[in-house]
């Protein structure tokens, strides 16, 4: 088999991990005949047809596994694919032929368990030792964790690469249980916390040792499937609130479902992958680890699900009448933050160019405020808050407020009552699963 | 400074930093506010009221001096930036930004909700944006010992953009050819110049090169997920007009 077509195979198989980003790793330059720096900021090379960014060579080492996790195309038990295996030689030099054209980042090595976990480990050792002592490669590599493996083949690869993560894989330990029989909690938490437990000690011994070996100083990762098993989206928020405090996570990843088997556990093949609730997901991430939003303020047990109409941003604004609206030129930093139209960019504006005049709507307008929809929530020099019955349709993208157009339910009421209302209809843009 | 007058001359300069902050000078000397100021470039046709300013050190380094001690580094850098970008007029922009500046000294910076601050403020971050853009969208053919790339950006972004390759890849050689402004950054050894260039050929891609393309390729396609296909967003992120250039987009 040449290069191309294992390239092929083992991309296909792994192009529904969700992780693709090269960010966190502290600037480092590239080693003295060697090739390749990480930067602070995630470069994206390119983005594919599904609008994700390419930055990585998204590869598996094989997509031989000897598991059958139900929701995996490379299960055991799935006869109708090919199977290949990437000798670490042939990896690595694609890796450095890729990176010197500017076509990657770096590399993102996952692989299916081939043999067994340790043997498996070795296969990704050896490809990054080429990489890293061969090549003196210096860009960035994102290693998987092989659940099962021995500690010290972990620790190895945490050496090697820049950054770690261990797929948590199913929102319960029910449904892993259910659907991922070959795994259990424990095989991967226990990983995840070895990995916290190395980052943490390395730390130690840089502050002492400036010249120690680096283990995965980009830190680690985890991602989870979405929809595929029945837990509610607050339940799913609390999970990554709390592997983002225990395990010191920079990133939790979301990835929608796509049907890949038969299997009344799962559902149905023809199932849409549920996107949207994915991208409300990170709009929540994204609130918990910039806004400073506790999972409990998104949602919670009376609504334990996303509103498909409005970003979570807005439909907490909107159930929280009480807290607005805020005075632009006193209002705290976290304050301004929570007004539906303020980012942290035009937030950070406003603390510094108050600090000179006192800002009226049309200075907040120059700072980047998206007065559309802020100007409900907040009041000025100038002008008071704007009461309009416009606000939702403001509050809503185009998208969201055709989709809300489209939706069957009695509408002339007042906005404060809307996500209430929802709750019932909430499911109507889920694939709820089939009942297990 | 109130007594400046308007005035329908237009200074033309050599479109390099020096060369306008001698403007600067001339206009602060004749106490006038010159109706545009014009790099040699683009004042294609001989204008009635032109005036013509040869860059003087001296006084470049007088005027140049004085920024940072009146309004800060950070107004410095901006300065400098905004001469890079594709703003329109950008010149005056800044001649209004430091008349500015000499008042209100460093927390000119901080003055967003001002017009000109503003404007200068946006077009170094969509600048920034694009010089970030590329280092992710360059792509270098590899002939022989030498990696060439070919661009085609809004900004000047070449300055910008040199640094990242050089600490990118120390031990490689490299051009990158930004066919808009007909400039070439030439890197090798720890050390990269710019210049202009009047046009250049780019060498045809060998048997090795092709083969790594092809294999791009088919990765770029094969990754994306046909369930999640979603063309719009890779337009927004992506416009067109990066794509000529990018391997993985020609047929
Ligand atoms: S162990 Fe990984 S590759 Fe193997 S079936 Fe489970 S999810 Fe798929």
């Amino acid at each position: 088999m040449d290069i191309s077509d294992k390239l092929q195979i083992l991309a296909d198989s792994a192009k529904y991990d969700a992780a693709c980003t090269s960010s966190g790793t502290a600037g480092a330059a590239a080693a003295i005949g060697g090739i390749g720096s990480t930067c602070l900021a995630g470069v994206c090379h390119s983005f594919a047809a599904d609008g994700r960014c390419i930055s990585l060579l998204k590869v598996l080492q094989t997509n031989i596994c000897i598991y059958d996790c139900k929701y995996c195309l490379n299960r055991k038990s799935n006869t109708k694919i090919k199977r290949a295996v990437f000798k670490p030689e042939e990896l690595a030099d694609l890796t450095i032929q890729f990176y010197k054209r500017n076509y990657i980042e770096g590399l993102f090595l996952s692989s299916g368990i081939i043999k067994n976990p340790d043997y498996t480990c070795e296969l990704i050792i050896r490809t990054l030792v080429i990489l890293r002592k061969t090549y003196n490669f210096g860009g960035y590599i994102h290693a998987k964790a092989i659940p099962g493996a021995d500690g010290s083949l972990l620790r190895q690869i945490g050496l090697l690469a820049d950054r770690m993560s261990v797929n948590i894989e199913m929102p319960s330990q029910n449904s892993l249980a259910l659907l991922a029989p070959d795994k259990s909690k424990d095989a991967i938490l226990k990983p995840m916390e070895f990995i916290k437990e190395n980052i943490n000690e390395n730390m130690r011994d840089l502050t002492v040792y400036k010249k120690a070996p680096k283990f995965a100083p980009a830190g680690q990762s985890t991602q989870m499937i979405i929809g595929a098993s029945p837990e509610t989206d607050s339940h799913i928020l609390k999970l990554t609130e709390s592997l983002y405090k225990k395990y010191k996570l920079k990133r939790v990843f979301f990835s929608a479902y796509i049907p890949v088997s038969d299997n009344s556990m799962l559902p149905s093949p023809d199932t849409q992958p549920p996107l949207l609730r994915e991208h409300r997901l990170y709009q929540a991430d994204w609130l918990m680890r910039f806004y400073k939003f506790r999972a409990d303020e998104i949602l919670d047990d009376k609504s334990p699900n996303f509103n498909p109409f409005l970003d979570p941003k807005c439909n907490w604004a909107l159930n929280h009448p009480e807290f607005f609206p805020v005075e632009a030129n006193k209002a705290s930093y976290a304050q301004l933050l929570r007004v539906p139209g303020i980012g942290v960019i035009s937030a950070q504006r406003i603390i510094i160019a108050r600090k000179h005049n006192t800002l009226d709507f049309n200075s907040l307008k120059k700072l980047g405020v998206t007065l559309k929809r802020a100007k409900y929530f907040i009041v000025c020099k100038d002008a008071p808050t704007i009461k309009n019955d416009n606000i939702l349709q403001s509050l809503m993208s185009a998208k969201e407020f055709n989709m809300y157009k489209d939706a069957k339910f009695p509408k002339q009421l007042d906005f404060f009552e809307m996500p209430k209302l929802l709750r019932d209809k909430e499911h109507l843009w889920l694939n709820s699963p089939k009942a297990i | 400074m109130a007594e400046f007058s308007k005035s329908n001359i237009i200074y033309i300069y050599d479109g390099a930093f020096e060369g306008f902050l001698c403007c600067v000078f001339e206009s602060f000397t004749r106490k006038e506010i010159p109706s545009d100021i014009l790099s040699q470039k683009d004042a294609h046709t001989n204008l009635l009221e032109q005036f013509n300013i040869t860059t003087d050190i001296k006084k470049a380094n007088r005027v140049k001096k004085s920024i940072p001690q009146k309004m800060g580094f950070e107004a410095f850098a901006l300065l400098e930036n905004t001469l890079l970008t594709c703003l329109k007029h950008k010149e005056m922009f800044m001649l209004d930004f430091m008349r500015l500046g000499y008042k209100a000294g460093s927390k000119i910076t901080n003055m967003l909700d001002n017009n000109t601050v503003m404007t200068l403020t946006k077009a170094v971050k969509q600048m920034a944006n694009e010089v970030n853009k590329f280092t992710g969208f360059i792509r270098f053919s590899v002939h022989g010992d030498l990696l060439i790339s070919k661009i085609k950006p809004k900004n000047y972004v070449l300055r910008h953009i040199a640094p990242h390759f050089a600490a990118r890849m120390p031990n490689e050689k490299f051009v990158i050819f930004d066919e808009t402004h007909n400039m070439i950054c030439a890197y090798a050894k720890g050390r990269y110049a710019i210049s202009e260039i009047s046009g250049i050929e780019l060498p045809k891609a060998d048997n090795e090169e092709q083969r790594y393309r092809n294999l791009w390729k088919m990765f770029h396609d094969t990754i994306a997920i046909k369930t999640r296909k979603h063309p719009n967003c890779q337009m927004t992120l992506m416009p067109k007009r990066y794509r000529s250039n990018m391997t993985e987009f020609q047929p």
